[in-house]
């Protein structure tokens, strides 16, 4: 018997490595949790629940994706070649204040938890990250006596992030943040994190 | 998420509100936290388009290596007719067949990213200019048309030095632009000609093909083209009597007449788009450069091909024009002046208003001469096959004007002609000028070329 847990505990690691990464496969553990846990007890939460709410204002020194991963420091200052100095902070100053939340609430049978977030996006003059919707689904199901699989999947829509150049006096343009030629600026590309899970669960 | 022998998890936790101390948001939740400090802002710029974006001061660029070594760099080293390894440049800084076939493979744009060998000192490129290749701007994707003598002939390629010096100059701020020859075998009155390049051993690919292909140029390099000089410089309303060379008077009109007529020959033809020998040839947003001359007087002189250009052009054309003077040295290195030879603007706004001075001496180290030969060792070379070269003249001050317009244009390449022209001038500077800081515009008109300016913001950013 103590073979066999062996074996299911590989194969369970060989399943959570699935998982896009580290960040990720913390949130798939937790709704994997919840799920099972919910389904063990038999029961529904009757009440949804929040698991992320961040309400930032222009105040806020970081950009972030939809998923929380830190993009960049808001810039305020940049040096131009020949070592000039340019305030560049109204270029990336919000003009909303920005919401991002994710709501669950439990599906019609135990262990089935159904998750929905937005992100309201990030709009400036020379940067703009698009609204973004987090749609997630936990299941958690009983497969014999004390065993359990447990499918576990999200993940965030939208969220496109677009920059805009700054113009000199001779329509130049540069990429604001660093004063580079907006012909040498090349975006780098972020893919909003989501994730799966299947999860075997064996009470001994 | 492994249970394994583990008693029920435990129910969601309660709600948690937590205010993060930075006051910078409201997290609510079980797992939640406030987020870290910052770690140093991120790198989005990806200059990997970039040629040399790790050299620090005093490498070695590549482009300029001084010879080539063949343990090293087989494909950079040539042999020359007798069959050595030739460095294009020796230690009497003679220059072996190898170099003019290196100079050709450069013209066609394929030399310097391949590792060419170009005899350059990198000692005479200044900081700002090794600065501006460090983060990328080498002139790279930017077209140069090169407009001089190259001493070709149908059958021959004797190898004149002039417009070797005269790419050597460009080539010396704009490493890695796309050069091309155009041969000027100047005839007044004439057009130009083109001629293909060959020389013996038939390795020299024929520059008449390659002018086929182009069909847009950013920059134009012009050599010195000769003054019309039909005019007693003592008395510019008057014309000299073919019959007797005396003067004698014509009418305002008149001068106006001939001196339009001037215009309309050469290659300012294919700078307003009117020649059609080759019409591939497309100058109708190119940079025009043009050497100030080397007659020691002032280009407002009615002999002057630059000052009337100036004076008789349409504005679109006069706005992209750059006529260029020269400095005895790079004002980057030491104070520098208009050495005796050069032309200068003289009176009048518009003379002055479109005039920059540069560095006008030899690109080559030492005293800056070269000697060319086609074909053969110098020691062994006919003398109809030598070419020696000059060492100094506003057309490589011009030239190396041209090679700033490069780097501007590769850095913004949605600038048009005239727009680059315009900032090269309005970024001008007369620090490093001996004069400075009471420079007379009539004596250095806007300046010399400040590229770290050139490349920066101007004014307000929106």
């Amino acid at each position: 018997m103590k073979f066999l847990a062996y074996i299911a505990v590989g194969v369970l690691l060989l399943l959570s490595n699935i998982a896009r990464s580290v960040a990720a496969m913390d949130d798939g553990n937790a709704m994997a949790t919840i799920a099972l846990a919910a389904k063990q007890q038999n029961v529904t939460p009757a009440q949804p629940w929040v698991s992320t709410l961040r309400i930032t204002d222009d105040d806020h020194a970081v950009i972030s994706l939809a998923d929380g991963e830190r993009l960049m420091q808001r810039p305020k200052r940049a040096s131009s070649y020949n070592d000039g100095d340019y305030d560049v902070s109204e270029f990336y100053t919000p003009d909303a204040v920005r919401l991002n939340m994710v709501l669950h609430y439990a599906g019609r049978k135990a262990g089935e938890i159904i998750s929905i977030g937005i992100d309201s996006g990030y709009r400036a003059k020379k940067m703009t990250i698009r609204p973004a919707l987090f749609i997630g689904y936990a299941r958690s199901m009983q497969v014999g006596q004390a065993k359990y699989f447990t499918l576990v999947a999200g993940g965030w829509l939208g969220g496109r992030i677009t920059h805009k150049a700054c113009r000199d006096d001779y329509d130049r343009q540069y990429y604001c943040r660093s004063l580079t030629a907006w012909s040498d600026f090349r975006p780098r590309r972020h893919a909003l994190e989501y994730y799966y899970q299947v999860v075997y669960t064996h009470k001994f | 998420m492994v249970l394994v022998g583990d008693p029920c998890p435990p129910p969601p936790a309660p709600l948690i509100i937590q205010l993060c101390l930075d006051g910078s948001s409201i997290l609510v939740g079980s797992t939640d936290t406030c987020p870290p400090p910052p770690p140093p802002p991120s790198v989005l710029l990806d200059i990997a388009d970039s040629l040399i974006p790790d050299a620090g001061i005093g490498t070695k660029d590549p482009y300029f290596m001084a010879g080539c070594v063949l343990e090293e760099n087989p494909a950079g080293c040539y042999t020359n007719a007798d069959g050595d390894v030739a460095n294009i440049l020796d230690a009497d800084r003679f220059i072996y067949h190898a170099g003019i076939n290196l100079l050709h493979r450069r013209l066609e744009g394929t030399g310097a990213r391949q590792g060419a060998t170009i005899p350059l000192s990198m000692d005479l490129v200044p900081q700002d200019v090794r600065r501006a290749w460090r983060d990328g701007w080498t002139g790279s994707g930017v077209n140069i048309l090169i407009y001089d003598v190259f001493g070709s002939s149908y059958w021959n390629l004797y190898g004149s030095v002039r417009g070797y010096m005269h790419t050597a100059s460009a080539l010396s701020i704009a490493p890695a632009a796309n050069y091309y020859a155009l041969e000027s075998d100047f005839v007044p009155g004439g057009d130009i000609s083109v001629r293909r390049m060959s020389d013996d051993t038939g390795a020299i690919q024929y520059i008449e093909t390659r002018i086929e292909v182009v069909k847009w140029l950013d920059v134009v390099s012009v050599r010195n083209l000769p003054s019309i000089d039909l005019f007693d410089p003592n008395n510019p309303m008057a014309v000299l009597n073919p019959r007797t060379g005396k003067p004698y008077p014509i009418r305002s009109a008149e001068l106006r007449e001939i001196q339009q007529e001037k215009l309309n020959t050469d290659i300012l033809r294919y700078l307003t788009g009117r020649s059609y020998t080759y019409p591939d040839i497309d100058l109708r947003d190119a940079v025009y450069v043009q050497p100030a001359g080397n007659r020691k007087r002032p280009i407002s002189h009615p002999g002057e091909i630059s000052g009337l250009m100036l004076d008789y052009l349409e504005d679109s054309i006069t706005h992209r024009i750059l006529v260029v003077g020269a400095l005895n040295r790079y004002a980057q290195h030491d104070r520098a002046e208009i050495p005796e030879y050069s032309n200068y603007p003289g009176n009048g706004t518009v003379y002055q208003a479109n005039f920059l001075v540069e560095y006008g001496g030899s690109p080559f180290a030492g005293d800056g001469s070269v000697v060319l030969c086609g074909g053969w060792r110098i020691s062994t070379c006919p003398a109809h096959y030598r070419s020696s070269g000059s060492h100094a003249g506003t057309e490589y001050a011009a030239a190396r004007v041209a090679g700033f317009a490069a780097l501007v244009r590769q850095k913004f390449p949605d600038l048009n002609g005239a727009q680059t022209a315009r900032i090269l001038l309005d970024t001008a500077t007369y620090e490093g000028l001996a004069c400075y800081p009471n420079c007379a515009t009539s004596q250095y008109g806007q300046g010399r070329v400040d590229i770290l300016d050139a490349l920066s913001p101007i004014g307000k950013l929106q």
